[in-house]
């Protein structure tokens, strides 16, 4: 078993098959060895580790993806934003929730549930205006008139395609 | 009455530095407002490589060559705000797919558009579909 403690200082005792879906704490386990220490997590909120260690119970046993796949990203990607339902249902969750999942999922390189939370929040820009894009995610239209002016001239030909 | 309006003359320079003053002062007041709001936005706080992972999944699907829109990515990114179209811009691999229209009625603005797409890319090669 693997102790973790999460920012708020809350201890999370997992297994270690369940851990290790997380690179970075594979990694360090294979570099210290078995031991009883806790391993602080002060990136990771209770809330958010109770919902990564979840993620990862459910996918324990499946192979991890490979260092390789980031290189091919564009050339290995189908239908990108395929997400299976379990995971739908398990990233339906409030924005904050969602943003601080992806933020915890790339500290502790956890890949898979990583790329859930990306295809997650491009599925909510996909088939927006900028104007919607904008009032989902609490965005400023900081453009100056001369960016704006710009834009318009960009897109001109791209109206409405 | 010369000297009455002189002192006319030097009131309304005074008022016109004032005015001046005034913008400038709206103007760091908007940005910082601006600034603020934009902490609010919980996806502010994600890293640039991040929220370009996210726009790479919002591209067309693979294997799919559409015309530049204005409604897709990236085009569609590059118009939201400030930061996506530092990323968007900054990313060469997100403007490397792209359906080109031959004999569109538009050619001027259409190669504006492709031309914007061969600068973006940055010399990554194009996949084309005519």
């Amino acid at each position: 078993m693997v102790h973790l403690v999460t920012s708020d200082n809350v201890e999370f005792v997992v297994e270690k098959e369940v851990v290790e879906r997380s690179v970075l704490i594979k990694n360090m386990l294979e570099d210290v060895g078995e031991s009883d220490q806790s391993i602080p997590l002060a990136n990771v909120s209770s809330a958010v580790l109770r919902k990564v260690i979840e993620y990862c119970e459910h996918h324990r046993g499946e192979p991890l993806p490979s260092g390789d796949a980031d290189q091919n990203q564009d050339e290995t990607r189908k239908r990108t934003t395929d997400i299976s339902e379990w995971d739908q249902k398990f990233i339906t969750v409030d924005q904050e929730m969602l943003f601080e999942i992806i933020l915890a999922a790339n500290y502790l390189d956890i890949k898979s549930l990583l790329d859930v939370g990306c295809k997650t929040v491009a599925n909510m820009i996909k088939g927006k205006t900028p104007d919607e894009i904008r009032r989902l995610f609490n965005i400023v239209n900081d453009f100056t008139p001369e960016e704006e002016a710009q834009i318009k001239k960009e897109n001109e030909w791209a109206e409405d395609r | 009455m010369s000297a009455q309006i002189e002192s006319l003359q030097t009131i309304r320079v005074s008022i016109r530095d004032l005015q001046l003053e005034l913008a400038k002062q709206k103007k760091k007041v908007t940005k910082s407002i601006n600034l603020h709001n934009r902490l609010r936005s919980a996806l502010w706080r994600l890293p640039t490589e991040i929220l370009t992972q996210i726009f790479y999944h919002c591209l067309p699907d693979f294997g799919e060559f559409p015309r530049p829109s204005q409604l897709k990515a990236p085009m569609l990114l590059a118009r939201v705000c400030r930061r996506w179209r530092e990323v968007t811009v900054g990313v060469p691999s997100l403007w490397r797919r792209l359906g080109v229209t031959v004999n569109d009625d538009h050619w001027q603005r259409a190669t504006f558009c492709y031309d914007l797409y061969l600068k973006r890319s940055q010399g990554l090669p194009l996949s084309l579909v005519l």
